[in-house]
């Protein structure tokens, strides 16, 4: 029968949502379809064949297989919802589109740096007092690049994967300022060396961390994290901007990156002293 | 005292879980805690600091490992509901910032929001229908599916649940439906009667209801099938259970079906079934040639209009004249307007944003005009080679999809075809421009404020080469739609508009025109 049917027209859901991004990873794959796997405030990560795709906000910046919007309420997301990217156009089965047609194509900016010395002052500076790694471990990570002992340095990697606070622990976040500044450095032949011969088991860490490290294992380094490394080596009068935003990333992970980060660089001092 | 609980896979960014932990800490009894994820590392840093028990060992690296001391004396049950309760705290919207979308956001709080909905209009991207349409099934709601680019095999499944629950599918692509009195879609406000209509064709629907309701009958309800449901693959799935819902509503006495002729065993299948029911049924098969009789409870149109008035002249038990012809006020009218008109000027020129209104046009001309060209033509000869370039009698349905790619759709935005109107009026061969125009919810708020623009520009076009060109339309609308079918009538009749009060009369009042001017 018809007669039970009651239409309220006057209360909406979401019918149709159409977003254009500000820019795409260039690595981002053109065909795929995934799921919603984790909603933040700000991001929502997606999971398509083991690869992480991230829907980010513009205050993140660009990185690795990331679109990037502006202002939008990223939990109209929920998990677990079917995603499918098709025809430059990312479709939600809650109805959301995001196009990214006239988006910027975003590509990791990996510069080679050839400096005589590093200025670790400012670096330093940020990080007075914070940071969970204990410095008798970086001190280890340290003598095992310099001295190029592969075994050592993966059983340090070893003891700091997956170790602390947050979604992305502290120890994974400084191997990623590690690595990723390694990709800068690797012109000297310990930092060739390292990412030659290091071994990331990523099943010790949770999913999105685990991707993160591949990403600066494999050169893919976030704009972010890419701009303070260069800006601040190249003492670049935006390096307090970029090096503002990687501190203020989550609740410690840009102190634990920009550790890494400050680590890489005192290698790099001490080799070339050598 | 230690306890740890395991969160599977759950995520939270960083500085949540940092906050986290010092909530926790503000529980009544807890003396301290620790919230990580469950890595090897961490479980073993946890170990060292004492905070570890055998409840944690079940986390892995995408669980939330939350360890906590507390009180002997401390209500265990009390912190682990509180915990809870800060756990299932949603994300923030404070950043909601360019996005027009609206609550709920899926189908589950939708149902929790209006628990005695019963039937939901379905506007996603094609693809998804049938996921998210399968759920609403699951639910016992009836839809409407405005989306399109649905597979038929989509299509048929769902149609299949939904006989099999007894509840209504419609469309995929059904853009019309009056519901209980609730207009869906595009579609007109239509006084409540006793008429029923099952429709597959948008405007075909629109035509239909507002002609009932013009003559002072009303509808049951109005229910659009999708143009698909009477083809082959579909066989009518959704036709039959309308017509079944219909038959036993007691509001309803008389039945309409609208459709373009179906495949012929849907057709028989179709007929067989309504030839078993008990209530009149009045059927318009558009477009079709062929001659079919009344017999039994089974009376059959031959255009919109005619539908109607067949419909309401069965209700009332009324003897029923199809009207051939024009009213004579109408035929003064079409004598001077081709009075008005040059010997070269002998070409009309249809822009139509409703495909059904245009289709009923062209078959109604089809006759007197001879060849007419459209970008809908079945007859492949006919079809327009440049669908931006009209040719001899061209006829245009501006709602098509090739139309509609990237811009709204032509009830809604005037644009497109206000720009063809003048680049029609321009042409010396042209005497009179035929469209339509249709109000009701979904279409533009003043649609005759939003086409008088071209129709003034094409008239100074034609004065400045001597012209004259005759306008004509039917305003497929009632008194009751948003936008006043009065005022709309008012505009276009100052504007030297002739308005006609159908679609097919409209055709009759051109035809009657042309003819005339062919003859000469």
């Amino acid at each position: 029968m018809i007669a039970p049917l009651h239409p309220r027209p006057e209360r909406r859901g979401i019918t149709r949502c159409r977003v254009n991004a500000i820019s795409y990873d260039f690595s981002v794959p053109v065909f795929f379809e995934g799921k919603v796997h984790s909603v933040f405030e700000n991001a929502v990560n997606i999971t398509a064949s083991d690869q992480l795709i991230s829907i980010v906000h513009k205050k993140f910046f660009n990185g690795p297989n990331r679109i990037v919007l502006d202002d939008f309420s990223f939990s109209l997301f929920q998990n677990c919802e079917i995603v499918k990217f098709e025809q430059d156009k990312l479709f939600f089965s809650n109805g959301i589109t995001i196009n990214i047609k006239n988006s910027k194509r975003w590509n990791s900016p990996v510069k080679k740096i050839c400096i005589e010395k590093l200025d670790t002052s400012a670096v330093s500076y940020y990080l007075k007092n914070h940071s969970f790694i204990k410095s008798s471990l970086i001190e280890k990570f340290k003598f095992a690049v310099k001295s190029q002992n592969k075994e050592l340095f993966n059983y340090n990697v070893e003891q700091v994967l997956g170790l602390g606070f947050g979604l992305t622990p502290s120890g994974d976040d400084f191997l990623v300022g590690f690595l990723s500044a390694s990709h800068f450095f690797d012109a000297l032949i310990p930092f060739d060396f390292l990412l030659k011969n290091i071994k990331i088991d990523y099943t010790k860490t949770n999913f999105i961390s685990a991707e993160y490290l591949r990403y600066s294992y494999e050169g893919r380094i976030s704009e972010l994290v890419a701009n303070t490394i260069f800006s601040v080596s190249e003492k670049k009068a935006s390096a307090d901007f970029w090096l503002k935003n990687l501190i203020s990333t989550g609740a410690t992970s840009g102190y634990d990156t920009l550790l890494g980060i400050l680590t890489a660089m005192e290698v790099y001092n001490a080799c070339k002293s050598c | 005292m230690l306890v740890n609980l395991v969160k599977k896979n759950f995520y939270r960014d960083s500085v949540f879980l940092m906050a986290l932990s010092n909530k926790i800490k503000t529980i009544a009894g807890v003396v301290d805690s620790s919230v990580m994820m469950g890595t090897d590392a961490n479980k073993k840093l946890l170990t060292e600091t004492g905070f570890f028990t055998n409840e944690g060992a079940s986390a892995s690296p995408n669980d939330l490992l939350i360890c906590i001391s507390y009180n002997a004396q401390a209500d265990i049950k009390k912190i682990m509901s509180g915990i809870e309760n800060m756990l299932n705290v949603t994300v923030s919207r404070d950043n909601a910032g360019s996005c027009v979308c609206e609550n709920p956001k899926n189908i589950e709080e939708a149902v929790e929001l209006q628990p005695d909905s019963n039937i939901a209009v379905i506007s996603i991207p094609g693809q998804y229908v049938c996921y998210q349409s399968g759920k609403l099934l699951k639910k016992g709601i009836n839809q409407m599916i405005f989306s399109d680019n649905v597979s038929v095999e989509d299509e048929i499944h769902l149609k299949k649940i939904g006989v099999e629950k007894g509840l209504l599918v419609l469309g995929p692509d059904c853009g019309t439906a009056i519901i209980n009195g609730i207009p869906l879609g595009f579609a007109n406000v239509v006084r409540r009667g006793s008429i029923g209509v099952v429709a597959a064709s948008g405007t075909g629907t629109q035509e239909v209801t507002t002609i009932i309701h013009k003559n002072g009958e009303g509808i049951t309800q109005a229910i659009g099938l999708g143009g698909r449901d009477l083809k082959k693959e579909v066989g009518g799935l959704m036709a039959i259970e309308s017509i079944k819902m219909l038959e036993n509503d007691p509001a309803t006495k008389v039945i309409c079906i609208v459709s373009k002729p179906p495949a012929e065993e849907v057709e028989k299948k179709v007929l067989d079934i309504i030839k078993s029911c008990k209530k009149p049924f009045v059927i318009i098969f558009l477009g079709s040639k062929i001659k079919r009789n009344d017999s039994g409870n089974l009376y059959f149109a031959t255009n919109l209009e005619d539908a109607a008035l067949k419909s309401i002249a069965i209700l009332k038990n009324k003897k029923y004249s199809p009207k051939g012809k024009l009213p004579e006020n109408f035929l003064n009218i079409a004598s001077k307007e081709r009075k008005k008109h040059s010997k070269n000027q002998k070409y009309v020129r249809g822009l139509f944003s409703g495909g059904t209104l245009c289709d009923e046009a062209m078959f109604v001309l089809s006759d007197a005009l001879g060849d007419i060209y459209s970008n809908i033509a079945v007859n492949p000869e006919l079809k327009l080679k440049n669908r931006n370039v009209s040719f001899k009698n061209s006829f245009i349905d501006l709602g098509d999809d090739e139309f509609t790619k990237g811009v709204p759709h032509p009830m809604i935005d005037f644009t497109g075809r206000n720009k063809r109107m003048i680049q029609e009026a321009k042409d010396k061969e042209v005497a009179v421009i035929f469209f339509d125009l249709v109000l009701g919810y979904g279409a533009h708020p003043d649609p005759a404020n939003a086409i008088l623009p071209a129709i003034t520009e094409s008239q100074k076009i034609a004065k400045k080469q001597k012209r004259h060109i005759t306008f004509v339309t039917s305003i497929c609308g009632t008194d009751l739609d948003p936008q006043g079918f009065n005022k709309q009538k008012e505009i276009l009749e100052n504007a030297g508009v002739i308005i006609l009060p159908s679609n097919v009369t409209a055709a009759r009042f051109v035809e009657t025109q042309m003819f005339a001017d062919n003859k000469a």
